[in-house]
Parts: C-alpha cells; structure tokens; sequence
C-alpha cells in the first residue's frame, strides 16, 4: 500500500514541477531568512547578517540546479532521454531502420485500411436519422419454397391500421424507373421512385425547398406532383427557383413542390425523382409482393415483438383483402433491420478480408521481431558491459523498447499514410459491391485501432527480444572475452530466430491457400454456362415510352398495352436496320435479362402435373418478344421462338426452360404439345418451344424453372438486347439512338449496359475478394521470403569461420552452399506443415466464399505449399550464393 | 563494486537526513541546525547538497513534505519520514554501525601489533 502511494506521489510530481521549482526557492529564501536571523543576533549588521547567510548557504544557483537535477530525473525524464538515445541508435543503422518502418508500414497499413471499410460499411449506421429503428418488411413463404417476399399495398394499408409496434410504415417501389422527362429542352431520361407519403421523412430526408409529400398527394387522382433531388435541381434549373414549375415524367405534367437535401441518396439508388405511389386500397390483394416496404417501430421495440406483431396481422389481412391464403403458403414475417439490408452478406466477406490483414499485420511483427533480434544480437558487446556495470536486464530491455517505440510510432504514422493511400483504390475494388450509401473514410475511430494495432505490433515485436534476452541473464565474461569465440556461441539465439521463420512460413501459408481457393473460384464462376454467349457483343438497354405517346382511349392516365407493343415492335424494326446488327429484341418490363438482379415469378401449373417433388408453382416469368433470345444467344433446346405473330394475336403460347421441360416431361423434346397456365383451371397455354437454362439470379446459383410468354406491355418499360459485333466501337450507340429517335424524338435510351458487364458485376463480390486476397497473399510471400534470405543470410555470416575451416580442409562451395540451404529447408518444411495444419482448419472460415471447390481441396493445399517451399527454396538458394563467396583464407586470417 | 567517494558521503548524508527527521517533521533550515548542534559544530552541511538530497530522498520516497506554516507564521515545507524511509534508516544505521566496528577494529589492532 505504501509503495502505491509512492508510486503516486511520483506520479503526481510530474505534473507539479513548476509548483516544485517555486517552492524550492521559497525554501531557499526561508532558510537564508533564518540564517540572517541567527547572524542578527550574534551581532552582525543587517548588511553583514545577509552577506553571510548567502554565503554559507552556499551556490544558490548551484544548489537550484542540482535540486533540478534531483527532481528533474523522474521517470518521464527517464523515457525522453531513453527514446533519444533510441533515436541514435536507429540513425546510426539506417538500414535496418528503413526495412523495420517498411514492413511495419505495410501491416499496419493494410490492417487500418480493411478496417475503415469495415467501420464505414458495417459498424457505422446508415446516414439516416434515427436509423436504428428503422426495419424493412420482408416475408417468407416457405411452404412454396419463397425465401423472401417483401410487400405490397396490401401490407401498406393493413399494418398501417393494425399494427401496434409500427410507429409509421411506408411503400415504395422503382418498377416504373427510368422515366422519361419532357419538355423544355431535350428528352431525359432519369431514374425515379414512387413512394408514400411516409417514406421521405421516415429516412429523415426533409425537403431544403418547398414541402414535403402529405396524405392528400397520395388520393389518387389528385395534383400530380413531384420532389425532386438536390443535384437534379442544380442540372435542370441551375439556381432557378424550382418550385413551381412542371416536369412531364412520362407524359404527365407533375408540379415540383420540394427539393431534398444534398446529403440525402436513397441507399445506393440514384433516384432523382420521387413522386406519390397512391395505392389503391380496392386493387389491393394478399398476399402478394409486388412493392418494398419499411417501417420505424416505436422506441424499445425489439425485432422479435415487431415479428411477433406481423404475424398476429396476417390472418386479419387474409380476411380484409381477396387473394390467395396466406396459411397455404406457410406467408409469415421475416423483417430485418434496414442496415442489414443494405449490407446483406458483405459482413461475412468483409470479416474474412479484416482477418487476412490481421495474418499479414502478424507476418510484418515476426520480420520486424527478426530484425530486432539480429540487431540485437550484433549488440552484444555494448550492451554487455552495461550489464558489467551494473544494469540489470531492465537496462537492456530499455534500450529494446526505446527503439522499438520508435519504430512502432514511425512505422504506425506511415502505416497509416499508407492506409489513406489504399482506401480509394479498395474502394474501386469493391465499387460495385460496397453499398456506396456508406461513407468511408479514416475517421477518429479508425485512427484510434490503428493506434491500437501499432501498439500492439510494437509489443509484439519488441517482448520477443526483449524477453530472449532477459531470460538466459547475459553471460558477462562469455561476451566480453574476445578471443575464443565457441562454435555454439549465438545458438539460443538461432532458435528463437528460427521459431520466427517457422511462424511466418505457416501464416505466409494459410494465405496462400486462401488464395489460392479465391482464385479457384473466380475461374470455377468464370467457367459456369450462364445460358448466353459472347455477352460482349450484346448491347442491353431500357427504354420506357411515355404514357402519352400510346394512351388508353378507354382509360385515361393509362397506357394501350396493343400500341405500346406496336411501338416496340417498330423500334425493334429501326433498330434491326442498323448496320452490323445481327440480332434484336426486347423483354417486357424489366423482367428478362439475366443477372441484371430484376426478375418477377410467378404462379404457373403444368396440365396434368405428375411431379412428385412437390415442386412450387411459382417459377420465374418473363414476357419476350421475337428475337430476344437469338440476340441473348440462348440455344433453343426443342420447338421454335416466337414470332411476331404470336405477340400481336396473343396466341396462347409458351415456352420454358430446359430444366423445366426435364422435370416435368422427362427432357426437353417431351414438352412440346404439352399445357401450362396460372391455375389447374385454365386459360393454358401451349407450349411451343424449350430454351437452354439462363443462370438468371446469378452465376453461383442454380438457373430457375423459367416460363416465358410473348411479349405484352404491363407497363411502358421494356429491356432490349442487340446482338451485333460494332458493340463497343465509337458510334454504335448514336447509330441506335438515331434508330430509337427515328421513331420518336421523345424517346431515349437509359441503362446502356453490354452482357459482358452484367456477367463481370455478377461476379464483383468474388471479383473483389479475389484481388484484395492476392495483394495480401503477394505481400505474405513477399515478406516470407525476405525473412528467409534474410536468415540464410545472418546464419552464413556468423558461421564465416566455421565455413572457412570447411573450405580450407577441402569442402567444395557448393557443398556448404547445400549444406546451409538444407537448414533453411528443414525450417520451411517445418512452417509448411504447419501452416497446413493451420490452413485446413481455418479454410472452412472461407466456406461462404467459394464456389465450385471445397475449404479442404487436396490440390489447392498440396500445390500451394509446394509452390511456397520452392520459392523458399530459390530464396534460400540464391541467398547463399550471394553471401558465400568467401576466399578461406581471408576468413581465418581476420577476425 | 565500489561506490565511488560521491556516493558513500552521498548515502551518508542521506542518513543524517533521516536522523534527524526520526524524531519529528522538520524544514530545511531546521535539519541544518539539528545536524550541526549534534554534531558540536564539525558538520555544517553545505547547503547546495542539502536540498539535492531532500528532494532525491522524496523521489525515493523515503520521506515526504507539506508545507506549513512555523511558529512565526511564515511558510515553509516541512519534511518527515515515511515508513519506508523509518525502515531504510534502521538497516542503514546497522550496516553503518556494523561497518564503523569493523574499520574501529582494524584500525586499532593494527596499532597494537605495530606496537612493542
């Protein structure tokens, strides 16, 4: 207790040294004070009593100066002088120093830089306000095979009026989006969203201008209005007052009443444009999930009473809006925070990345632990005579850690240089998988781990030597005795070293092999059928006709689905024309092109079913026009395409996929003749051909039970895809936008995508971590084979006697040369194995990550290890040749 | 090992130190007069190595200091032993007793065998 209290009081000196030096002078004063008493009374004169006092006392300034010096040498002191000296040190062995900071750099930098993405997309919350509340409603319907299912009008209106955890629930949807704007100026095209009225200030995205969407703009048949986006607001009008003014989206005149904030984006939708969605309660049905919804639960409302909720709501819904049971469909909740669905399952892949930074952190300590160890070693003598005189291993281990703190400030400071360079590069890596709705970027949280991590890499790379040393306490006499050096001498030494080599081999190892498995399945995806072909030679686009250009005379506001088709069927035609175009069509909505992450199912039977397996009835759908697949390249398995025919007269026809027609009928000749339609009660329709299986949802998943019919204009939307071997080139896509124009100047061209794009954006999560992966890995075996040049090369120069006498009794240079790379070799086995130890239980960390090819595959482990044992073996090789050519005599003549 | 001649009147004086606060708290000037009334005037403490060594044994906490005010209401900082420096003072009185017999010893033997 007693000592606590001095330790504290020391503690406490540190800060009080002014108060000290003050007060010492006022001790001073007092006591010449109570001398010149003493002399006044022994008779001296007041002059004389003064004089003397000074004079007895002594130097005053002296007696300051050594009091300064007494309080000056406090433990703080201590460490300044320490870290100077430290400093010395390093300047004076600039190569080491430079390595040291380099290595350090390299981990602390890629470890700093995959946390701030990890901070910025998976700790930080949305840049909402009050997003912790907010959730999106998903639902499930297991009992036919539905994973996810999110909402509708229906939901919309009946958890709005019945639900007792919901504080404000809303419905959005894009199916509408692009739209095209008109007048004043030239066509444009622009990404749109409807939403309720709810929706906008639920994500706290209050206008700057103007109001806000209120219940009255969602009345359907009421003034048609608009909100649109800060930067929409500075490219359209400059500085002009918006409010006010018409926009013609898609043929109706909306008034813009609001201009939202500049920070706000719509998660990673673009959307420039928001209008009211107006549902219709009456032409609501349930279940059914055709639209998104979210909601803000009440304060303290957890996910599971939120669930609970909902699932008491359903049978009221079931009740209150026609459709099918939602009991039959086994339709529960499933609801999920809004951040979680905007990260989906980035959080596994971001944590894998996280880890290998973290291996790589601890390949950078042991080289740099190395480097100390050698160093000091090569330091023996000094700090030896330390000891003789007196130091304990405290002192050694003073000077260890001086240096190493430096190093660790130095190297942090550049690691965290290094970490603000790469984040804009991880960011391109991942551009098209990070949800760019998170910001990220090196903020205080991630300064404070990356001070973290160097502290942490500066102990462990500093207790390393330290403690090798402190513990076989330092043989003064075996150092300090010149001459006769023993053969064995450095030999505890060796084995520590060594013990590093082995630890870095084995990470080195581990991430390799991940790597290795990355790159299996990046090659595995790139390998996979996806059901077209050439895809850089398809140009995809989305055009949305107006409604004004082709109304419904029979119901105002809506579109001529038979004049839509028309219209698309002319501007298939205009586009056919263009030079070098093999092959052209269209799919209605956004529904048929593959890995573009649209899609829409639906419930479709088969005459006569005698499919045992229970199989779902939905399947996905898509509404196709002539050419179409010809233009995707999707073989034709049996029957015959569309043709124009078939879509104008709308034939009751259809086709479906291969997998299919397998299923059902046995293969995909069966199936012509047969029946389907949306329920065992008709209207069917014929089937008239099967085309190959499209990996639609995505490469890694399997390709669904596909039934296409011909083309029919749900809405004014519609995906084209030409075929032609000019995509690419210059002028292509002015050649198809005069085609489109040609028909109408008031259309445009939005999303001008090729297939090559899709496929490659389908696979930009393997993409990413592939890349991300190699540069560890590549950095790894960097490191690893320095560390082994480096240790052949120390084991070579301290055995320079031992391999002069070798020489001079007739061994040959490529002996010992064999003889030193075989020690290294027996090192590198040793982390091999090791590291495969490791690896294989660590692999199955990555199971989520690969396709196509298991965590434990023999052929990755076995080649990666044996591609890092040769490369050890080159490293070790061609460090011995550089450091043995040693002349035998040279070596036993000098010392 | 030796300490060089510094040192050994350093931890000497350090011990007067603690004498003379064995019995109670006291400021510089007062540890000054104590040390030369007892030691009939032969050791007058240079007082440019006084406070060095007041504040060094404070460091070693060995003593510790307040200030107060003196009978004649000035200010001053008084010093007192804690029981570190009480401990440290008896060990360091008994190796110097132990030590001073020893040298007593030899000094005198040598006097009477160089004798008759």
């Amino acid at each position: 207790m007693g000592r606590l209290a001095g330790a504290w009081r020391r503690v406490r000196s540190l800060g009080r040294r002014g108060e000290l030096e003050r007060g010492l002078d006022a001790e001073i004063q007092f006591h010449i004070e109570q001398q010149t008493q003493k002399n006044l009374q022994a008779g001296m004169t007041p002059g004389e009593a003064c004089r003397q006092a000074r004079i007895r006392f002594g130097g005053i300034e002296r007696a300051r100066e050594s009091a300064r010096d007494e309080f000056r040498l406090g433990t703080l002191e201590d460490a300044v002088r320490d870290l100077r000296h430290g400093a010395r040190g390093l300047l004076r062995a600039p190569g080491f120093t430079f390595v040291a900071i380099v290595t350090l750099a390299l981990g602390v930098g890629a470890s700093t830089a995959m946390f701030s993405v990890v901070n910025g997309v998976l700790l930080r919350p949305l840049p909402y306000p009050g997003q912790d509340r907010l959730i999106e409603l998903v639902h499930e319907a297991p009992a036919i095979g539905i994973d996810e299912i999110f909402a509708s009008a229906s939901v919309y209106f009946g958890y709005r009026d019945h639900s007792e955890t919901f504080e404000s629930v809303g419905l959005w949807d894009w199916d509408r989006s692009p739209v095209t704007v008109t007048g004043g100026g030239e066509p444009e095209t622009v990404q749109s969203l409807e939403v309720t009225h709810e929706v906008l200030p639920m994500l706290g995205a209050t206008p700057v201008l103007g109001r806000a969407f209120s219940e009255a703009d969602d009345v359907p048949g009421s003034t048609p209005t608009v909100i649109i986006s800060y930067g929409y607001w500075q490219r359209r009008f400059g500085h002009r007052e918006p409010l006010g003014e018409t926009l013609t989206v898609n043929g109706v005149p909306r008034l813009v009443i609001g201009v939202l904030p500049q920070w706000f984006r719509f998660f990673d939708y673009p959307a420039d444009l928001f209008y009211p969605l107006q549902p219709v309660r009456a032409a609501a049905a349930f279940p059914s999930g055709d639209g998104r919804g979210i909601a803000r639960l009440k304060p303290g409302v957890t996910l599971a009473a939120a669930n609970a909720d909902v699932a008491r709501m359903i049978p009221i819904l079931d009740e209150e809006y026609p459709g099918g049971s939602a009991a039959q469909f086994g339709f529960g909740p499933k609801l999920r925070w809004l951040k979680d669905s905007v990260v989906g399952s980035l959080g596994g892949t971001l944590w894998l990345l996280m880890g290998t930074a973290g291996l790589l952190l601890l390949i950078a300590c042991t080289n740099v632990s190395n480097l100390m160890l050698v160093r000091t070693q090569s330091r023996r003598p000094e700090l030896a005579i330390r000891t003789a005189l007196g130091a304990g291993w405290t002192a050694v281990a003073r000077v260890v850690l001086a240096e190493a703190a430096l190093l660790g400030l130095v190297g942090g400071a550049a690691g965290v240089v290094v970490a603000w360079i790469s984040v804009p590069f991880l960011l391109s890596l991942g551009a098209d998988d990070l949800p760019q709705v998170m910001a990220v970027t090196i903020d205080r949280t991630v300064l404070l781990v990356a001070l973290a991590i160097s502290v942490l890499a500066t102990l462990l790379f500093a207790l390393i030597p330290v403690f090798h040393f402190a513990l076989p306490k330092l043989r003064v006499a075996h150092e300090l005795g010149g001459g006769v050096r023993s053969m064995t001498e450095g030999r505890e030494g060796n084995r520590t070293r060594h013990g590093l080599v082995v630890v870095q081999v084995a990470l080195a190892l581990v991430l390799l092999v991940g790597c290795g498995l990355m790159i299996r399945t990046f090659m595995t995806l790139h390998e996979v059928d996806p059901g077209f072909q050439d895809p850089g030679m398809v140009q995809t686009f989305q055009l949305t006709i107006p409604t004004a250009l082709v109304p419904d005379a029979g119901s105002p506001g809506d579109h001529d689905p038979e004049r839509t088709v028309r219209m698309q069927h002319d501007l298939l035609d205009r586009v056919r024309a263009v030079p070098g175009v093999i092959a052209v069509g269209f799919s209605s909505s956004n529904d048929g092109l593959p890995l573009d992450g649209d899609g829409r199912s639906g419930a479709v039977v088969v005459e006569g079913s005698t499919r045992g397996d229970g199989a779902p009835p939905l399947k996905e759908i898509q509404a196709v026009s002539p050419g179409f697949f010809e233009a995707l390249g999707t073989p034709l398995r049996a029957g015959r395409f569309f043709d124009w025919n078939d879509v104008h007269q709308s034939r009751p026809v259809a086709i479906v996929s291969e997998n299919m027609a397998r299923a059902e009928w046995g293969s995909a000749g069966e199936g012509l003749g047969k029946r389907v339609g949306p329920s065992q009660n008709g209207p069917w329709l014929e089937v008239v051909g099967v085309v190959a299986d499209v990996r639609h949802d995505g490469l890694s998943q399997p390709p669904p039970e596909t039934v296409i019919f011909p083309a029919y204009a749900r809405n004014t939307v519609a995906s084209f895809a030409v075929r032609s071997p000019r995509v690419g080139t210059v002028g292509f896509l002015e050649d198809l936008h005069r085609a489109v124009w040609s028909v109408n100047g008031g259309l445009s061209l939005a999303g001008t995508r090729t297939m090559a794009d899709l496929h490659s954006r389908s696979m930009a999560r393997t993409s990413m971590t592939l890349k991300l992966l190699a540069i560890t890995g590549a950095l790894a075996l960097g490191l690893g084979l320095v560390g082994i040049y480096g240790i052949v090369s120390y084991a070579v120069s301290e055995r320079r006697r031992e391999i002069g006498i070798r020489l001079a009794l007739g061994a040959r240079y490529a002996q010992v040369r064999r003889m030193f790379v075989r020690r290294a070799m027996v090192l590198v086995a040793i982390g091999v194995a090791i590291g495969l130890g490791a690896a294989v239980g660590l692999t199955r960390l990555m199971a989520s990550q690969l396709f196509g090819v298991s965590p434990m595959d023999p052929l990755t482990h076995v080649g990666v290890a044996l591609l890092l044992a040769a490369a050890a073996g080159l490293a070790s090789y061609l460090s011995v040749r550089r450091a043995s050519m040693l002349d035998p005599v040279d070596v036993l003549r000098g010392e | 090992m030796a300490k060089d001649k510094g040192d050994v009147l350093q931890g000497t004086l350090d011990m007067l130190v603690l004498r003379a606060l064995q019995l109670e708290a006291m400021h510089g000037w007062g540890i000054t007069e104590r040390i030369e009334q007892w030691s009939e005037s032969v050791l007058q403490l240079g007082q440019g190595t006084l406070y060095p060594a007041l504040y060094r044994l404070e460091r070693q906490d060995l003593i510790e200091s307040e200030w107060r005010l003196t009978a004649n209401n000035r200010r001053a900082r008084y010093y007192s032993l804690t029981t570190r420096g009480r401990r440290h003072l008896t060990q360091e009185l008994a190796d110097w007793r132990r030590m001073s017999r020893a040298i007593n010893l030899v000094l005198d033997a040598t006097l009477e065998s160089g004798g008759a």
